[in-house]
């Protein structure tokens, strides 16, 4: 009995032993240190020839009333670039687009009535306004030629309620769980925004390149956010890409020295 | 004492694993402080001092891709991977790498 209890003793000190040698060797193996790293990527442009930037407006739909659209973008990549780039952001008190977009409106007219011809008709013309490189020739004169970032944004709403279908566990007499499927009607929310970004050349009026996001975003019945906050969520998903254009971005990651 | 103490480092001197393993040290250290410019420096020099030291050429890896160098990067992954195919660690720095190099490449194409 005793010399049982002793064997016993003595196989635990030996298990402890080698679980102890086993670590310190496994500690001697997994000698490594994980790093955060940076690695650089360059901008698509390259705007070492420019000193200033002029965020010159956007096109956006008429009629479309949730967020006034280009002043809102305006301001918002006018204070991205600020903190992004070295080049000066040239701030007109009127972006430079404006003008020319009001002159079509008071063509076409404004707002929800406009018939579906004409609001054709003024995207058509704002888009030649877009492509227009004397046009963007004069407006980069005007601003000692700088680079100019204008194109068209658009910001809808989808309603996306409907029903869906759901899965529940019930208990049944047996007490036993059951999964039963049902159809609920769910009302949800959904916001997309489209940006078509254009950079132009404002020595010359030349589209220098062009980059187009689409991004979206549905909100279940609970979440009551406002078209403006949404703008903005989808507006700072897309900002990263639109930043790498012009300026060098890091990918962030993390990697495993070894020793 | 004495003598003893100075032949062992004259031996550690002499030894190029010893000393590898000691630029090697000394690089972690530094890059875990961020200053990969050093880093990158003694890394190379322990690959100098030990072309088959795995580690050094994967270390090695990161200081070149975190300063740019990618094309340096991807080539001492892949020397790394040939002396140590079966090391879990380089395996997922280099999936890292490329799938950061790619982005990167997918960028570079879509320039105007």
């Amino acid at each position: 009995m005793t010399s049982a209890i002793g064997s016993r003793s003595e196989s635990r000190s030996l298990l402890l032993a080698l679980t102890a040698a086993l670590s310190l060797a496994l500690g001697a193996c997994a000698s490594f240190v994980e790093v955060p790293v940076e690695t650089p990527l360059q901008s698509k442009l390259d705007v070492s020839a420019f000193r200033r930037v002029l965020i010159a407006g956007f096109v956006s739909d008429p009629g479309e009333a949730d967020v006034d659209l280009s002043p809102e973008t305006v301001r918002l990549l006018q204070n991205q670039l600020r903190s992004h780039t070295k080049m000066q952001i040239l701030e007109p008190d009127r972006p430079p687009l404006q003008d020319a977009l009001d002159r079509l409106r008071t063509r076409f007219g404004d707002g929800e009535r406009l018939s579906k011809a004409d609001r054709e008709s003024f995207r058509l013309e704002a888009e030649k306004v877009l492509q227009d490189g004397e046009f963007w020739r004069r407006i980069g004169e005007e601003f000692q030629n700088p680079l100019i970032v204008t194109g068209k944004v658009g910001f809808e709403t989808q309603n996306r309620s409907g029903f869906q279908t759901e899965e529940r566990v019930v208990r049944g007499p047996d007490n036993r769980p059951r999964v039963i499927r049902g159809n609920r009607y769910l009302e949800r929310k959904g916001f997309s925004l489209n940006a078509d970004f254009v950079f132009v050349d404002g020595r010359t009026g030349q589209t220098l390149h062009k980059e187009k996001f689409t991004e979206e975003v549905l909100y279940g019945e609970d979440q009551k956010v406002s078209p403006l906050s949404s703008y903005f969520e989808l507006m700072d998903r897309l900002l990263p890409n639109f930043l790498g254009v012009i300026s060098p971005q890091k990918i962030r990651g993390t990697r495993v020295l070894l020793l | 004492v004495a003598v003893v103490i100075l032949a062992l480092l004259a031996l550690l001197a002499s030894d190029p694993a010893a000393s590898a393993a000691e630029e090697l040290r000394f690089g972690v250290d530094v890059a875990r402080k961020g200053l990969w410019q050093e880093a990158r420096f003694r890394f190379e020099r322990a690959v100098v001092l030990d072309p088959e030291n795995h580690s050094a050429l994967n270390n090695l890896a990161i200081a070149l891709e975190q300063q740019g160098d990618f094309d340096k990067a991807r080539e001492a992954y892949e020397r790394a991977l040939k002396l140590k195919p079966k090391s879990l660690y380089i395996q997922q720095n280099y999936d890292l790498f490329r799938e950061a190099d790619d982005k990167r490449n997918r960028k570079q194409k879509r320039k105007p």
